[in-house]
């Protein structure tokens, strides 16, 4: 139990330095980028007045350094600050499009895991044989395909063709939950198919290098049924390389698939970063940055922990 | 102000798709088969559709005129919904505070001046009833209109004009540094009450082109929600707004002119893109979507319509004139003969817009001298002279900085470097991001040579102060006392005659003076879907609803 106190407490403290770390970064790197905030909230034709004004009134003329520990003591007690694009509160306007983005992300997550393990087991069952050889050839095509496209794809084919979905037109859960995730679903299968593609690809490889194992010879020879050694002991085994792959795609999906919901026209966060980067909205842009850090740090974290719940070896490491 | 046509911060997807594409290709024929077999499964798809449309929408290419006509032609229904198209989203509510033409384009619709456009540009009045320009032009008396009431129902007083006069102009105590102030108002020293029903505004100095700008916002006193639920006097309400999603409106029912709007509810839908825009309206679920590319309007679906008329912009490849050759003229007029704006106009935009010679909107009739797009035609030879008299017989190498986030400008910028080829001039084009291009470009000068376009400005004046020696907008860097003197004299000028004189010496001035090379006013391309009449263009970025109705017979909700 100590061990295991100790070793979360050493985790959160470096995810409290690594986003420590990333608000620096974003926070001067956002300096060093041409444009100016006060520019683009009071437009081009703004006299130098007129700027300073705002820059006064939004403490943007202050020293770099005072400018982010006056952020950063803001953003510890939970205040990230104000909009200069929207005028609205970060906090308000980024947990309206995160519930977009974690929908997005639990539907193709979901999608990825359904389809992939099944597929995977079968392809490696059936190595070589015909069916082995079709799905290697399919999840080739499928990994390479970049998923905007395939957004693009199934709008073409769903959406205008054949009618199954309207294009862009997303319905908030509230109003109607059925609708949104049957909107929902066509995205999540354009962020889903490249990654499941992948997922089965490495599944197979991982469990045909286990199934050579000696172990599974040893449980063979004693009289084990091949289908309870794949799924005793070759499959707990082959799944600790697949984890980290699927944690990393988790972390991905769950910063926002900036395309896809360009595709879609989701109102999720990928967009809403778009569209403050490009307006120099510095506020917006720095909680979306903390939060896809954190995402990222947090599912380390969480693997972590899983790889010692499947394979208790690693805790001593 | 100044624009890309619109301001859109938009992905151009299209490109980005090709060069993806591209590079998929590339990784292994294996692969590179197979996906080809994909793509060439999604164009017979695309291609089987684009052919149906055309063959059923002959009329897209000359222009909307049999459809205007026949849109006056069918009677107008009350009630029903719509959704409008828009691919930027709004900057705010705050009709003071808004700048980008995407959002007071739709803010047009809840809000309304002293005075309001009208789609041929005239100023008529809106919630003053008429208005008095005292015979020194020092002093604008306006009379408000009876009973005009906001969207809460109280009665605007001549206290919420005054507010919303003195908060626009920027002198309203304690001032607020987040309004943006048009420069145009800060000429506005006072604003008073008469009595209930009269208001002064009093100028510092005499000025006959305030009008259009009292065209500003009138809010409620003191009201502090107007970021979130924004009051006004408009023809619409506002009923909600979610960012990146949608702005709803819902018609105000107590509208003081009689007879509109028709439509009971107006959603404005946000796209990420044009391109994402589109693929709605070819599911159905846009009803009207402005800024359409030339690429869009040839595929238009059945059951829409084009309408398309002047953006009142004027593109152009501008110059910074301070820096070396092009500080000397003669480079500069080269230019101007090198360049073919028709064949820009043809190639880019499918011959749609209309090629200008100087810095006025031909929609300011009076005041813009259409003989100016003569000084420089289309001749190379000519160019090959001009080179050689500036001593560069050999041509020169120069940069094009162009935003990246809007196509029209990137392909005028192409077909202007294989044209430039032509008289020996290498252009490089430089793509950059479009708030940087405001901060390097805009503020601070630092380019050769850019292509964007100038938008509308509400009053002829306003498009030619930046060319002012010590104006803080003239990023072309034209310094000449000359045009500066006679400025002067027409910023004083109160006979219309003698100013439009002085206006059209400035513009040839501009032109002779080659300060840039004018291209065109392109033309907007809006895509209307054939149930709905009374679509109408501005001269300004206005998207107005008001006169927006059902034709009779395809309104749902008498049906």
């Amino acid at each position: 139990m100590k061990v295991w106190m100790k070793y979360t407490v050493k985790k959160f403290i470096s995810l409290v330095i690594s986003l420590l770390f990333t608000s620096i970064v974003t926070f001067t790197a956002f300096q060093v980028i041409p444009g100016d905030g006060a520019l683009s909230a009071l437009g081009m034709d703004a006299t130098e007045k007129q700027l300073e004004e705002y820059r006064e009134e939004m403490g943007l003329n202050k020293s770099l350094p005072i400018r982010y520990i006056n952020w950063l003591k803001d953003a510890l007690k939970g205040d990230f600050g104000y909009s200069s694009q929207y005028q609205m509160k970060v906090s308000a306007l980024i947990s309206g499009r995160l519930n977009v983005t974690l929908w997005l992300a639990v539907l193709s997550f979901l999608l990825i895991i359904v389809v992939s393990i099944p597929i995977g087991i079968l392809s490696a069952r059936q190595n070589d044989g015909t069916l082995d050889v079709l799905i290697t050839l399919l999840t080739q095509v499928f990994m390479s395909v970049p998923p905007f496209f395939l957004g693009l794809l199934i709008t073409l084919i769903f959406g205008i063709i054949l009618k199954w979905f309207t294009p862009g037109n997303y319905i908030d859960p509230g109003e109607n939950f059925r609708m949104f995730i049957r909107f929902m679903m066509f995205p999540a299968i354009a962020v889903a198919v490249p990654k499941t593609a992948m997922t089965i690809k490495f599944l197979r490889s991982s469990l045909l290098r286990e199934m050579e194992l000696d172990y599974v010879r040893t449980a063979r020879s004693k009289g084990m049924a091949n289908i309870s050694i794949l799924f005793r002991h070759i499959l707990k085994n082959a799944l600790i390389p697949v984890i980290t792959i699927l944690a990393m795609m988790l972390a991905d999906i769950l910063a926002g698939s900036i395309l896809v919901e360009q595709v879609f026209n989701l109102p999720g966060l990928g967009r809403l970063l778009v569209s403050s980067i490009a307006n120099r909205d510095y506020a917006v842009v720095q909680a979306i940055v903390l939060y896809i850090a954190s995402v990222v740090i947090i599912i380390n974290f969480l693997v972590d922990l899983i790889y010692q719940w499947i394979d208790p070896r690693v805790k001593r490491d | 102000m100044f624009f890309l046509y619109k301001m859109k911060t938009k992905l151009s997807l299209n490109n980005e798709t090709k060069s993806l594409v591209g590079c998929v290709f590339m990784l292994t024929t294996k692969l590179a088969k197979i996906l080809l077999l994909v793509t060439v499964f999604a164009l017979v798809l695309c291609g089987c559709s684009g052919n149906k449309d055309e063959s059923k929408t002959p009329a897209n290419d000359d222009l909307s005129l049999t459809e205007l006509t026949e849109a006056a032609q069918s009677e107008p229904t009350y009630g029903g919904s719509i959704t409008v198209g828009i691919t930027q989203d709004l900057d705010g509510l705050d009709p003071h505070k808004a700048i980008s033409a995407g959002t007071k384009e739709v803010l047009f619709n809840i809000f309304e001046g002293l005075v309001k456009f009208d789609p041929d540009g005239n100023l008529n009045p809106a919630v003053a009833e008429n208005y008095h320009i005292s015979s020194d032009g020092m002093v604008y008396t306006f009379t408000l209109r009876e009973g005009v009431k906001f969207h809460d129902g109280s009665l605007v007083s001549v206290e919420d004009v005054i507010y919303s006069i003195k908060r626009s102009a920027g002198i309203l105590e304690p001032k607020d540094p987040t309004v943006v102030v048009e420069s145009a108002l800060s000429v506005i020293s006072d604003v008073v009450a008469t009595d209930e029903k009269m208001v002064e505004v009093r100028l510092k100095q005499v000025d006959s082109e305030l009008l259009p700008y009292l065209t500003c916002a009138i809010v409620p006193k003191d009201y502090d929600e107007l970021n979130t639920k924004p009051i006004g006097t408009g023809p619409f309400k506002f009923v909600s707004y979610t960012p990146l999603q949608s702005i709803v409106l819902e018609k105000n029912e107590e509208y003081y002119l009689e007879g509109v709007p028709y439509l009971d509810r107006v959603t404005f839908k946000i796209s990420s893109n044009v391109d994402a825009a589109f693929m709605e309206l070819q599911a159905g679920a846009i009803d009207i979507l402005p800024y359409i590319t030339d690429v869009h309007a040839s595929q238009l679906p059945k059951g829409y319509h084009l309408e398309a008329g002047p953006m009142n912009l004027i593109q152009g490849l501008f110059i910074n004139n301070k820096v070396p050759p092009f500080d000397n003229k003669l480079v500069r007029q080269a230019l101007c003969y090198a360049v073919d704006r028709q064949a820009v106009i043809d190639m880019v935009a499918g011959g749609r817009g209309r090629v200008i010679g100087t810095n006025m909107y031909p929609g300011f009739k009076k005041y813009y001298d259409e003989s100016l797009v003569n000084t420089y035609p289309y001749d190379p030879e000519k160019a090959k002279e001009l080179l050689k008299e500036a001593g560069h017989p050999n041509g020169f190498q120069f940069t094009i900085t162009v935003p990246s986030n809007y196509q029209p400008h990137i392909d005028t910028a192409q077909v202007i470097v294989e044209q430039l080829k032509q008289v020996g001039i290498t252009a490089k084009i430089q793509l950059i991001e479009w708030s940087s291009w405001k901060s390097v470009v805009y503020k601070g000068r630092n380019y050769e040579t850019t292509i964007v376009g100038l938008a509308a400005e509400l009053a002829p004046r306003e498009t030619l102060a930046r060319f002012r020696s010590d104006a803080e907008n003239n990023f072309m860097n034209y310094i000449n006392p000359d045009y500066d003197g006679l400025y002067k004299q027409a910023e004083i000028e109160t006979v219309e005659e003698k100013k439009i004189q002085l206006y059209k010496q400035m513009q040839a001035m501009l032109t002779n003076d080659a300060v840039a090379v004018f291209i065109q006013d392109p033309y907007q391309m809006t895509a209307v879907s054939d149930k709905l009449g009374g679509y109408t263009h501005y001269p300004i970025y206005v998207q107005d609803m008001s006169l927006v109705y059902y034709k009779k017979g395809t309104n749902p909700i008498n049906e």
